[in-house]
């Protein structure tokens, strides 16, 4: 009988362990696949407008008030003696969740990607209310927002994935660019 | 007893089941562990990746600077090679200097940092015009005198033994060519070019004449110029001269004619550099010397050799070319040798109560290159003939003289003074490259090959070097598609 109680209690234990780690385990998967989204979407954004012409970048509203769209071209060689710009190209974020490329938006030869489908609807620590909730001097900024500053942009982006647990993991990342051309 | 025995045999026959449970919950444990383990190196894994490709675009845009930096200083903008890259803090990055004509030219950086490979691409333009494109120019006044021609050819394409202007043309390349009509004068004041005398007769130029903007030109009855003579829009300045940060060494005199002095490639510096009586020496490319007197008295011999490299003299107070002296260019392309002075007083120089004009040219040469004295104003002597082109503060060509300016200078790089201007950039494709596609440390990867990466600042190519490179794919530098 003490035996008996003994090993159920062993087994408990046991039993609790390896299921607080293995919780741990998946939490901290989705944290990094969440992270590596994030992380791969942002250099995805960055690297397409590092290159942008100047006077070509475009975003709809300016600070304090937040956009969620950029358009730009960017340099696609030198030919004939002349630079040669690409087409309009526009990263927004869309339908909630997304984040999408578009060459020749609207166009009859438009091309499109979708980087992500996991972008939160607000950037983290912001609500809709007109107010700037995070301090970041935007107005309720969508889960991608720029912010044109001369010849550098401000890029940010919150990815939000469901967690094993049911709740959302969040990761927000920043970076500011400096457009070359 | 009995009982004992029996009791004894069921206890050994249960020893060891504890040793089962413990055995399980450590291979749990150590289970869990080691997924955790994975996810953490595959974390530090992906981080540290990310790092590396921001290192290495950092990389790639260093490689642009420094490309950049050399083309300032009349470098050819090829810096390293894939190969043999530059070292650059804990990565390494080549440039690519690729010209494109009209005084443009496409630098292709790649950088190389960890397991992170980035290139870009950056187009610059030469915006002023180089000053050797001018042809014969001054900033005050020119006058060519009755008796002298001056005409054009292309150093690139004119064949061996084709007649320029009356002379032949030693040396050379391919097929025959012409174009003597596409000689350069200009000046930022007037120019005059003498008709006949009673001596000679009138000057002759077979291209264009182009005084300053508020400069006219003065042709003599019986001279000849074939192109236009419009002044200028703009004048164009003399960039100050640039000396190469070279360390002097003492003077050095020779007046024997055997055996000849030669001076070993490299970059060198003299105080002095003075052939006396029956001097003879010979300067090989490649040479960058820098002197603060450059003195060939009458007798003596020069012979400058660019077959393997270019061949640059910056002098800073006194170049001295006295008449009687020869000068003998062993090569004959112009664009690899380039004779500098930046000497402006006219004040005796050696003692003897006579003032010395910084530059003086009265040696016997056919000249292969360019001769650039901002400063200075003198007389081009009738015996110094030049296949390349002149600019000096302000000058005369002395009756008889020839000069034939060599077109090749039109498509030269740059210019020594002017800063060249960035026109686009942009992210290209990776090169086909072993060293790119091998995604190790290229440190490591050079080190296991017996390779030390040169230091970026003395990876810099002269212009008209190519670097040795290993790649036989061709690369498309197409954009990089996001």
């Amino acid at each position: 009988m003490l035996a008996l109680t003994l090993l159920t209690l062993v087994l408990v234990n046991m039993y609790m362990v390896f299921g607080d780690s293995s919780k741990a385990v998946t939490r901290k998967a989705a944290q990094f696949d969440t992270e590596v989204e994030a992380r791969r979407v942002l250099d995805r954004i960055a690297l397409a407008v590092i290159g942008a012409e100047l006077e070509t970048l475009q975003v709809p509203n300016s600070a304090p008030n937040s956009s969620s769209a950029i358009d730009y071209s960017v340099n696609m060689g030198f030919e004939d003696g002349a630079v040669v710009w690409s087409p309009g190209r526009r990263i927004a974020h869309q339908n909630g969740h997304e984040v999408s490329w578009r060459e020749n938006p609207g166009e009859v030869d438009e091309r499109h990607a979708t980087w992500t489908r996991a972008a939160a609807t607000l950037l983290e620590g912001e609500l809709q209310n007109g107010i700037d909730d995070n301090g970041n001097g935007l107005i309720d900024e969508r889960g991608l927002s720029f912010d044109v500053q001369g010849r550098m942009v401000a890029i940010r982006l919150t990815i939000e994935k469901p967690g094993p647990d049911g709740k959302l993991v969040t990761k927000t990342l920043e970076t500011r660019v400096t457009c070359r051309n | 007893m009995r009982m004992g025995n029996r009791s004894w045999r069921r206890s050994s026959a249960k020893r060891g089941s504890a040793l089962m449970a413990a055995l399980f919950v450590v291979l749990m444990v150590g289970t869990l562990s080691m997924a955790y383990l994975q996810m953490s190196i595959s974390k530090n894994k992906e981080q540290q990746g990310a790092a590396d490709a921001k290192r290495a675009l950092y990389m790639a845009e260093a490689g642009l600077s420094e490309a950049y930096a050399g083309m300032v200083a009349g470098k050819s903008g090829n810096v390293g090679s894939d190969l043999l890259p530059a070292r650059f803090g804990n990565g390494v990055f080549w440039v690519v200097a690729e010209n494109l004509g009209d005084n443009k030219t496409c630098l292709t950086s790649t950088g190389l940092c960890g397991t992170g490979r980035s290139s870009v691409s950056l187009v610059v333009e030469n915006k002023r015009p180089s000053v050797a494109s001018q042809g014969v120019f001054a900033d005050s006044a020119i006058v060519v005198q009755a008796g002298a021609v001056i005409d054009s050819y292309d150093s690139r394409t004119t064949a061996s033994g084709v007649s320029v202007g009356g002379m032949t043309l030693a040396g050379g390349s391919t097929t025959s060519g012409s174009g003597a009509n596409a000689a350069r004068v200009a000046s930022n004041a007037n120019i005059t070019v003498q008709g006949t005398t009673a001596r000679a007769d009138g000057a002759r130029v077979l291209g264009d004449v182009h005084p300053g903007p508020g400069g006219v030109v003065v042709a003599g009855t019986g001279s000849t110029i074939t192109g236009s003579t419009a002044p200028k829009e703009a004048a164009l300045a003399l960039p100050e001269v640039r000396y190469p940060n070279v360390a002097q060494s003492g003077n050095i005199a020779y007046d024997k004619a055997s055996p000849a002095l030669v001076l070993p490639t490299g970059t060198a510096g003299y105080e002095s550099f003075h052939l006396t009586g029956t001097g003879n020496a010979t300067l090989a490319g490649p040479l960058t010397l820098v002197l603060d007197r450059l003195i060939l008295d009458a007798g003596t011999r020069l012979t400058i050799n660019t077959t393997n490299g270019a061949v640059k003299i910056f002098v800073r107070d006194w170049l001295k070319l006295a008449p009687g002296s020869t000068i003998t260019c062993a090569s004959t392309d112009p664009t690899k040798t380039a004779i500098v002075c930046g000497g402006m007083e006219t004040v005796d120089r050696d003692a003897d109560g006579i003032a010395d004009p910084p530059v003086t040219i009265g040696a016997t040469s056919s000249y292969y290159g360019f001769v650039y004295a901002p400063r200075a104003t003198f007389t081009l002597a009738n015996t110094f003939n030049i296949w390349g082109a002149i600019a000096a503060r302000g000058l005369t060509i002395a009756g008889g003289g020839r000069i034939h300016f060599d077109r090749a200078f039109l498509d030269l790089p740059g210019d020594e003074g002017a800063d060249p201007e960035p026109m686009c950039w942009r992210l290209v494709q990776l090169p086909p490259a072993r060293i790119v596609e091998e995604r190790t440390d290229p440190l490591l990867y050079l080190k296991l090959r017996g390779i030390t990466p040169v230091p970026s600042k003395d990876a810099h190519y002269d212009a008209g070097v190519t670097p040795l490179t290993g790649i036989t794919k061709p690369w498309s530098r197409v954009t990089v598609a996001p």
